[in-house]
């Protein structure tokens, strides 16, 4: 065992300034989502695409990199590569590897954690938030694992990934013309078994693929079955209609029981709770009674099924939320229209989205209402009501929630 | 007892045979030059020893095991240098060194610290900063301290310059003169070889040519250049063992290879009466040499 840490630490050590650049990334990724969250529309555009690319080229670029760094020192393709001359067993050797790329998939984790802390997350969602990242960068290793244990260089593996690119780009134009389902028609459900399906086939392969590198070293019958593994996964996206012995488990709301957030109805108020973060960016009443608030929000990425790659797909639509404008001074309430920018940011573990609360005190305000809403907004407070039982909270007569973005 | 023992190896790449039938043993505390040209398959039999490669057919046993089963417990007392070898070329000469030192339980530090000091490596360079034949000198460093009971060398002079070549076999008499092991070196750099082996294999086309020791081999090689007398001699069917047979005027040369003094002078008494004969010792090169161009002249001869 203790062997097997030396050769773990070799490779942590021989990859720590990639491993240091991850980390970065990683924290100006976060830094740059809560940046652009406190920004007005027209300022927080570049923060915004700053920490897209980041999000979702750098950081997984950089992570299925790190895979490749890892395997390039220790080739497993026929050779004499330098762990072969040494008293290392390939199973040694592997599980080294494997202890580092388990730490990989930390990082992510790690460098969120405190990140997570200050969002006050409880353990009930750093739980899930930590099994999503992890999911997250497990998926990247499990695409470049098999790929680098074949190539015996990082160029070669450069060159593999090209390939495999351009296989998946081929695949994907010949999905429409093949006779079969299509897409349109593949229910939620079937959708997650294929999803599933697909996943355990590549994960065996990889499996198989990596023991025969590090036990046997042929390579050929490595790439065999990769190229399988390709065909199966393909004929299961193309031809597998869903069986009732595969049970897909239905979205379940992170949040089932209401949950309210409430925040004072003034630009710069914020408040983070239990992961959800409200800031009012602006508030403008004007003087024939509407009253408009632009709100910056995140919440943490896991309000769906795990994983949220797949359970988004089974998750429909079964979390709702609306919004409230509370005097805290009279106790009148009104509740909003609410129009949601289509921008949504996902950005370590959170998800960032914009929201346009229009609220009609000449409709909806019972009672006289001011001539000016101004005074009447310096005591109120707006109420985000969210979860599947949000319909409680609703005024009387007021318009049913809507169902929330998953 | 033999370190090393090939029985009919032969290793196929596709349809081409590197190796064929090859038979050969190293004795235990030996010094084994594995001699051939460039493509004769040294570096595929060396590969096969150390179960870089399978095997196409026939066994090989290493320290008493069959090659492809070496286990760590045998890796710990091999030394392997090859000049292909890629050493992880990021690390620093230390780096290496502490690297490398936990898989040896029998890892001298007191060893390393004198090769170091007598390979005159910068301990803190990287590896990949370093000339061929300091790189040479880094993997052979790595490979003596734990005192391997046997240390295989492929090409190690390979790219080394003639005062690099010097030191490196200095190096290595000394060291061999501390540790009893057996070293099988492969090269076609024989002038360098002949200074350290005492047994020496000839590979050519992936066949085994001859394995014997050096002492044997060099008494039964001698250079005959006879200058005839009044009688002509008899040289269409001359005995098997002598090569490069040539008549130039009066003279015949010729290499004997299984020269004897008494069965020499009884030919030469019958076939060259009146003659005057030189006898000369060879080099190890020189008998090289001969043995190849005989065989490509065989080789010809059987195309034709």
């Amino acid at each position: 065992m203790n062997l097997t840490f030396h050769i773990a630490l070799k490779d942590v050590y021989r990859l720590r300034w990639a491993l240091l650049l991850w980390v970065v990334t990683i924290a100006s990724e976060l830094a740059l989502a809560s940046i652009q969250a406190t920004l007005d529309v027209e300022g927080h555009v570049p923060f915004y695409m700053s920490a897209w690319t980041l999000g979702n080229i750098f950081i997984p670029v950089i992570g299925y990199g790190l895979v490749m760094g890892l395997q390039d020192d220790d080739p497993v393709t026929e050779g004499d590569a330098f762990w072969m001359t040494r008293p290392i067993t390939g199973g040694r050797l592997l599980s080294a590897k494997a202890l580092v790329l388990a730490l990989l998939c930390l990082v992510p984790v790690l460098v969120c954690v405190p990140f997570w802390l200050s969002h006050d997350f409880g353990l009930a969602l750093l739980g899930p938030s930590s099994a999503e990242m992890l999911w997250r960068q497990g998926l990247i290793s499990l695409l470049a694992v098999p790929l680098a244990v074949v190539s015996s260089s990082g160029a070669k593996f450069v060159t593999n990934t090209l390939i495999g690119v351009v296989t998946l780009l081929g695949l994907a134009l010949l999905y429409p013309l093949l006779e079969g389902s299509s897409l349109p028609e593949i229910t939620a459900p079937v959708l997650v078994q294929k999803g599933w399906l697909i996943l355990a086939v590549w994960l065996i392969a990889s499996a198989a693929i990596a023991l025969n590198q590090y036990y046997r070293r042929r390579t050929k019958l490595s790439a065999t079955i990769l190229l399988a593994a390709v065909i199966a996964c393909f004929a299961i996206a193309k031809w597998w209609h869903g069986s009732g012995a595969l049970r897909t488990a239905t979205a379940t709301p992170h949040a089932s029981a209401p949950q309210l957030t409430e925040v004072a109805a003034r630009a710069g108020a914020t408040v983070v709770l239990k992961g959800r973060t409200l800031r009012i960016l602006s508030v403008i009443p004007d003087f024939s009674s509407m009253v408009m608030i632009e709100v910056s929000e995140s919440e943490p990425d896991t309000a769906s099924a795990f994983p949220r790659s797949l359970g988004q797909a089974a998750a429909g639509s079964s979390a709702q939320e609306h919004y409230l404008l509370v005097s805290q001074d009279d106790g009148r309430a009104m509740t909003a229209e609410v129009t949601r920018n289509p921008e949504v940011l996902h950005a370590g573990g959170l998800r960032y989205f914009r929201t346009t609360l229009v609220f009609n005190p000449s409709r909806d305000l019972p009672g006289e209402v001011p001539t000016n809403m101004a005074p009447w907004l310096e005591d109120a407070v707006l109420v985000k009501v969210e979860g599947r039982a949000a319909g409680l909270f609703r005024l009387k007569g007021a318009p049913p929630p809507q169902a929330s973005r998953t | 007892m033999n370190v090393i023992e090939t029985n009919d190896l032969s290793r196929r790449y596709g349809r081409a045979d590197a190796l064929h039938g090859l038979s050969l043993s190293v004795p235990a505390g030996s010094i084994f030059a594995f001699i051939g040209p460039n493509g004769a398959g040294k570096t595929t039999t060396i590969k096969v020893l150390m179960n870089l490669l399978e095997p196409s057919g026939g066994a090989a046993r290493v320290l008493g095991v069959d090659s492809r089963k070496l286990g760590p417990r045998e890796r710990e007392k091999i030394g392997y240098v090859s000049e292909n070898q890629k050493l992880p070329d990021w690390m620093t000469v230390r780096q290496l060194l502490d690297y490398c030192r936990p898989f040896y339980p029998t890892w001298d530090r007191g060893l390393e610290a004198k090769l170091l000091n007598q390979f005159e490596l910068p301990p803190d360079r990287k590896v990949r900063q370093l000339s061929r034949g300091m790189m040479m000198k880094a993997a052979l460093l790595i490979s003596l301290p734990y005192r391997p009971k046997l240390l295989v060398l492929d090409e190690p002079f390979s790219g080394l310059d003639p005062l690099v070549r010097d030191e490196f076999v200095r190096g290595m008499l000394e060291v061999s003169q501390q540790s009893e092991w057996t070293i099988f070196i492969s090269s076609h750099d024989i002038n360098e070889v002949e200074q350290l082996a005492d047994r020496v294999g000839l590979i050519d086309g992936g066949r085994m040519q001859f394995a014997e020791p050096i002492e044997g081999l060099m008494g039964r090689f001698r250079r005959v250049e006879v200058t005839l007398g009044n009688a002509e001699p008899d040289l269409l069917s001359p005995p098997e063992g002598w090569l490069e047979l040539e008549r130039l005027g009066n003279q015949v040369r010729f290499v004997d290879s299984h020269y004897s003094p008494d069965a020499f002078g009884s030919y030469r008494s019958e076939r060259f009466r009146d003659s005057e004969a030189i006898v000369s010792p060879m080099k190890l090169r020189e008998i090289f040499v001969t043995l190849a161009k005989s065989k490509r002249e065989r080789s010809a001869s059987g195309a034709l």
